[in-house]
């Protein structure tokens, strides 16, 4: 007789006197032990606060990193004094995981249980609570990725630290899975083109990689989830100027000066299926072949190109620009992938490709978009898209709706089938910016989604949702704006009410918002104050926040709009960066609406800074750092230099930390 | 209470047929012999034979009315109560540790024996110390000190590492 012997419900019992990081250690022994201490009743109940114990267990679990960060903060302090260079390196280490743990309990959380009372999933949602759990409560780190060099002077650092000037700037970024979605879903079928080396592969997960355009006009990949190279290396690079070529052919005579070309913020897009990426350059939009890494495609436009629409295979690319919107129609691109690139050229008329319900008149045609260059422009999804298990990223998914928002204090919506004139506005007021969505109806703030009786019919059946909800980000006011709208979609006629549209001008944040994404069952913004926060779904509650600088956060289980400043001292956890990065863009890296599929669901995050690309992760300490991948270029002599600098820094992080820990806890009141 | 007279010796029956005879206030430690014996009494029943118990045998039997035997004057309490109450700690009194100093074969046998027969007060206390024997170890040593056989292929060993570096790493 064994532990492993004893029926499920028994070891269910045991897990529940275990802490919660022995349950994680206990999942990693076997996959009975892993399905068991995974169960969706334990991690659920645990952020619902269902229970008394469940509450206790968490603050148990706070008190615990608490008093491990105090140790940790001693022992940090003691070896700080002597000149040992392994114990200095220790502490170091010591102070981080002490930072880290030490933000992960807030000073007034630490008197408070956790009681969320709050029903954050939609009926018949898939969730993972166990990834919910983790996105709440784990500690948060950032791993910044490998820095792209100049090609010309690779290898020239001042001191032991690369040239500043040789770091080529990021200008945009998009997620790629180059063995495809669909495929990706169901963990086979790997792309047979796609044969880098295998080692490190993880099961089940398909690879990912972050696309970007450089300044100097190449188009690189990172690996992001470690499947075909190491996490945060560059996989792949084009030669210099790939992208400059064909802008530059194409314009208006004089080459423009480089960093102009990057006129939008949303100027990537991906296309996983047809492995194509498309670069907003100035007026031209080139398409590139992401496995030879060749331009294959292009347009150009009247106007500045200001956002592309994300790519999918199913529906037509929409491209803003300075004088409206207008589709591009990609299957161009494909069949000129075999053949030699035009440019400039006007839209063949090809025969209708049923997925492209599309009136050919509408393609390539600018249209009035009224007032100014459309800054984001969102593809909605069908209600409940990615709700059920056998969900499949085909047509079907991509309602015609198309909304676009840009600097007007009103949101346009289009019908893909009509371009000419906008079907719909939505009042705003605020000045938007970004734009995402989810594929179900918000709900009211005080009650989650369990009190509303409103959706009982579409509750009951089982159906799709009969609304899905736009998600939109901007300034008011100087201040940020979160807003939400219910959209209806036109094929489910439904007699309940839409939700109110939420507007958060007020909590959402003192600067302006820069990007938002659904996250997990939340919501997701970045803002120009550095902070990256999340939201539920109401758009009101915050239940998280990061700073990108400094590194703390808080835990609002309330509402309330409590402040905890005191941990934003400069003592932050960066330390090759000044303290001003804002993020520009965030972009969860779980499969899109997979909502139903666990087993490699991510809970990461790439963050793009507008120069450097990063990775928000949900563990005590970076998995990676830019540094890594230069440490291969140094000498052992630059190898001790940097040492002694990354021990000084140690030192006054380790005082900042002390100071704070230990004297830090008053000044939390506002 | 006049009934309670009727029950003032309970035989229980092992699995491997020996016969171990227990009072009253021992027996109704088990919320199942309890319940047997109220549901008896409804009945107007007032003499049994031995009590059959098909999943324990007899070496457990005599562990688990060792306990019953020390707690006998426990104050007993209702389900509801008790979920409420139950301390989540893994605290465990001086008697029961001493009790539970078992080899992991019978501190199974008892759990499942606890389980069976209902005893809240004897599972808590066995789980309790499963997750002591837990608490603070690595993977590999769970494995080892529970012969728990791994599973996983060394790609989902890897996977798995990763979502839970959350967690402190061991």
């Amino acid at each position: 007789m064994h532990l492993d012997g004893l029926p499920t419900e028994l070891i269910g019992e045991i897990i529940n006197f275990v802490d919660l990081d022995d349950v994680a250690m206990l999942q990693a022994t076997s996959r009975r032990m892993r399905q068991i201490c995974r169960s969706a009743v334990l991690w659920r109940d645990l952020f619902l606060g269902t229970g008394p114990e469940q509450a206790c267990k968490h603050a148990a679990l706070l008190r615990k990193r608490e008093e491990k960060a105090k140790r940790l903060a001693r022992a940090a302090s003691e070896s700080a004094s002597s000149t040992n260079t392994v114990n200095a390196a220790h502490a170091a280490h010591a102070a981080h995981a002490a930072h880290a743990a030490n933000t992960s309990a807030p000073p007034y959380l630490r008197s408070r249980p956790v009681k969320l009372r709050w029903d954050p999933v939609f009926e018949n949602e898939p969730v993972s609570w166990y990834d919910e759990y983790i996105q709440r409560h784990a500690p948060i780190a950032v791993n910044w990725f490998e820095l792209p060099l100049r090609t010309t002077s690779l290898g020239r650092r001042v001191g032991y630290r690369i040239d500043p000037a040789d770091v080529l700037e990021v200008c945009g970024v998009a997620l790629y899975w180059p063995s495809g979605l669909q495929r990706g879903c169901d963990g086979a079928g790997r792309d047979d083109r796609d044969d880098r080396g295998d080692r490190g592969r993880l099961s089940g997960v398909p690879p990912l990689l972050a696309v970007s355009p450089l300044e100097d006009g190449s188009v690189c990949m990172w690996d992001v989830n470690g499947t075909a190279k190491r996490r945060g290396a560059i996989v792949q690079r084009s030669a210099p100027g790939l992208l400059f070529a064909h802008a530059q052919g194409s314009g208006s005579g004089s080459p423009p000066s480089q960093s102009n070309l990057f006129t939008a913020m949303e100027s990537v897009s991906v296309d996983s299926e047809q492995h194509l990426a498309y670069f907003a350059m100035a007026t031209v939009l080139v398409v590139v072949d992401l496995h030879t890494l060749q331009v294959v495609g292009g347009e150009s436009f009247a106007g500045p190109v200001t956002a592309i629409s994300a790519a999918h295979h199913s529906v037509p690319l929409t491209v803003g620009h300075d004088s409206g919107v207008c589709l591009y129609d990609s299957r161009e691109a494909v069949s000129l992938a075999r053949g030699a690139f035009k440019q400039g050229h006007e839209l063949v008329e090809e025969k209708q490709d049923v997925l492209f319900s599309v009136h050919e008149s509408c393609l390539g045609k600018p249209h009035n978009f009224p007032l100014s260059s459309p800054l984001s422009i969102l593809h909605m999804p069908d209600p409940g898209y990615g709700m059920l298990e056998q969900e499949t990223h085909d047509a079907s998914t991509y309602s015609h709706d198309i909304f676009v928002a840009g600097r007007v204090p009103t949101i346009f919506r289009y019908d893909r089938r009509y371009m000419d004139v906008p079907k719909d506005t939505i009042f705003s007021g605020a000045t938007l910016c970004g734009l995402s969505s989810m594929p179900y109806p918000h709900p009211k703030p005080a009650t989650g989604y369990t009190l509303p009786a409103a959706y009982d019919d579409s509750r009951d059946s089982g159906e799709s949702p009969c609304y899905r909800t736009l998600i939109a980000c901007g300034e008011y006011k100087s201040k940020g704006s979160l807003e939400l709208y219910a959209i209806g979609s036109g094929s489910q006629q439904s007699s309940l009410p839409p939700p109110e549209p939420m507007v958060n001008r007020q909590t959402s944040s003192s600067a302006k918002i820069l990007s938002v994404a659904a996250h997990g069952k939340r919501i997701m913004i970045s803002d120009g104050a550095g902070f990256v926060r999340w939201f539920e779904r109401d758009g009101f509650r915050e239940s998280r926040r990061f700073e990108i600088n400094g590194g703390t956060y808080t835990f609002d289980s309330n509402g309330d709009s409590e402040e905890n400043e005191n941990g934003n001292t400069d003592s932050g956890v960066t330390e090759t960066t000044e303290m001003t990065e804002i993020v520009r863009k965030l972009l969860p890296t779980g499969i899109p609406n997979n909502g139903s599929k666990t087993d490699f669901s991510s809970n990461d995050v790439l963050i793009w800074t507008g120069e450097n690309l990063g990775l928000i992760t949900f563990s005590s300490q970076p998995g990676f750092n830019m540094d890594d991948f230069v440490q291969d270029l140094q000498t052992e002599e630059e190898r001790a230099t940097e040492k002694k600098g990354f021990e000084y820094r140690a030192k006054m992080r380790q005082l900042f930390e002390s100071a704070r820990y230990f004297g830090g806890d008053g000044d939390s009141d506002d | 209470m006049p009934e309670e007279k009727a029950f003032d010796k309970i035989p229980l029956q092992s699995n491997d047929g020996s016969i171990i005879t227990v009072d009253y206030e021992v027996a109704i430690r088990s919320a199942l012999l309890s319940t047997m014996l109220d549901d008896l009494k409804s009945m107007g029943v007032s003499e049994i034979g031995p009590v059959p118990l098909p999943n324990v045998n007899e070496a457990v039997l005599r562990k688990v009315l060792e306990y019953c035997e020390y707690h006998r004057n426990d104050p007993l309490t209702n389900n509801e109560d008790e979920t409420e109450n139950r301390k989540k700690t893994t605290d465990i009194s001086e008697w029961d540790q001493k009790y539970m100093q078992v080899d992991q074969e019978m501190l199974f046998e008892i759990i499942l024996a606890a389980n069976y027969m209902d005893i809240k007060a004897l599972l808590d206390v066995g789980c309790k110390t499963v997750a002591n024997m837990i608490k603070g170890k690595s993977p590999e040593e769970i494995r080892k000190t529970f012969n728990i056989t791994n599973d996983f292929t060394p790609e989902e060993e890897e996977q798995i590492r990763r979502e839970n570096e959350w967690a402190e790493d061991r």
